[in-house]
């Protein structure tokens, strides 16, 4: 249930290090003369001012490198405002009666309502998360010093999960249940 | 979202800020130059010129590259740096649901066990995802087993609620009043 822009974000800023780091060291290598004697050479020779002169493409084939890089960076870019949360969910769409749209806030709505009903539950935060073909529930569940952790997620497992299956005709509906325990009450599971 | 993830859209962001200037200001540069206008920001023509009569052991060209090596061993360590969990898994075995526990609550609800025992004055947790380490201080000038009593108790409190992996307990005591 990894959010897919964190993923992708580690792979490309892993790849713009490591870019950085073979160029860093080969500018340190050659200043140093691990690669003979080039320390003393120019950093770019007359005979690449002469190719660039020569080659009118040059500086098209690098504008439209340029041009690779500034889209890629805004698409980049605005991937980092998305949020993976659903405001809406299609349920049996695939039927030739029509579609059935709910709305993830009232999926949310009944969902923490139950929640809440069950002794020693504080507070319930449903969220749906993914896109329209793939998606998932993230439910929060606060338990206060009342609670035993083992019934509420007996409760939890027989009736909220069996509900939410039925209300989303989903056999399958990829729920992840984080309960938060409550703190330093002196308070001990039953 | 985790800190960790947060610092890795923050740096993502700028990372992709910086390289999209770069890449705006070499097009708008390119487009002067075959216009034959003036340039906007980056003088081309002192540029090369600079750069012809550089060469590699210039101070100036060993320091860019050290640059470089550092921002790209930089952005490396927050590529690959897992941070703490921020969830730790339970036990479950229906299929599509996973029941998890937030680090931050076990961290807490651990410390509030510890401090339940007689003797134990505050208590602190850090939990990850094999091993829960606590940090108890006492008053008392002999703890006695007062070590084993805390390691006991967390122990069997976080064995009842059915971790996924199982953790082992550390528990270390510290004497305030010495």
């Amino acid at each position: 249930m990894k959010n897919r822009i964190d993923r992708i974000n580690r792979a490309l800023l892993a790849v713009v290090g490591l870019l950085l780091v073979v160029a860093g060291a080969l500018v340190i290598a050659l200043g140093t003369s691990l690669f003979g004697g080039r320390a003393d050479k120019q950093v770019i020779p007359p005979s690449v001012s002469t190719f660039i002169r020569d080659n009118s493409w040059y500086w098209w084939a690098v504008a439209a490198m340029c041009v690779l890089v500034a889209v890629l960076m805004l698409r980049w870019l605005f991937a980092q405002l998305q949020t993976s949360s659903l405001s809406k969910l299609n349920v049996r769409s695939d039927r030739r009666d029509g579609e059935t749209v709910l709305e993830a806030a009232a999926i949310a709505d009944a969902v923490e309502h139950e929640v809440l009903a069950i002794s020693g539950v504080s507070s319930a935060t449903m969220r749906l998360l993914g896109t329209a073909s793939s998606h998932h529930h993230k439910l929060t569940v606060l338990l206060d010093e009342r609670a035993d952790i083992n019934t509420v997620r007996s409760r939890l497992s027989r009736q909220t999960v069996p509900n939410l299956q039925q209300a989303l005709d989903f056999d399958d509906p990829q729920l992840q249940i984080r309960l938060a325990l409550p703190g330093r009450r002196r308070r001990r599971v039953a | 979202m985790s800190p960790m993830r947060a610092i890795n859209r923050i740096v993502a962001a700028l990372v992709a800020l910086v390289l999209l200037g770069a890449s705006a200001i070499t097009l708008v540069e390119i487009a002067l130059a075959a216009l034959g206008k003036s340039p906007w920001i980056v003088n081309h023509t002192t540029l090369a010129n600079d750069l012809h009569h550089r060469v590699w052991q210039d101070g100036w060209v060993r320091f860019a590259g050290a640059s470089a090596v550092i921002v790209g061993l930089l952005l490396l360590y927050v590529a690959f740096r897992r941070g703490a969990p921020t969830d730790l898994p339970l036990q479950t075995d229906e299929p599509g649901v996973t029941f998890t526990v937030t680090r931050k609550s076990l961290e807490s609800y651990a410390a509030g066990i510890a401090e339940s025992e007689t003797g134990v004055d505050s208590a602190s947790v850090k939990a990850r995802k094999a091993r829960v380490t606590v940090t108890a201080s006492t008053m008392l000038l002999d703890p006695g087993d007062l070590e084993q009593r805390v390691q006991a108790a967390v122990a069997a409190h976080l064995g009842n609620l059915h971790l996924a992996h199982p953790v082992n307990t550390a528990v270390s005591v510290r004497n305030r009043g010495n």
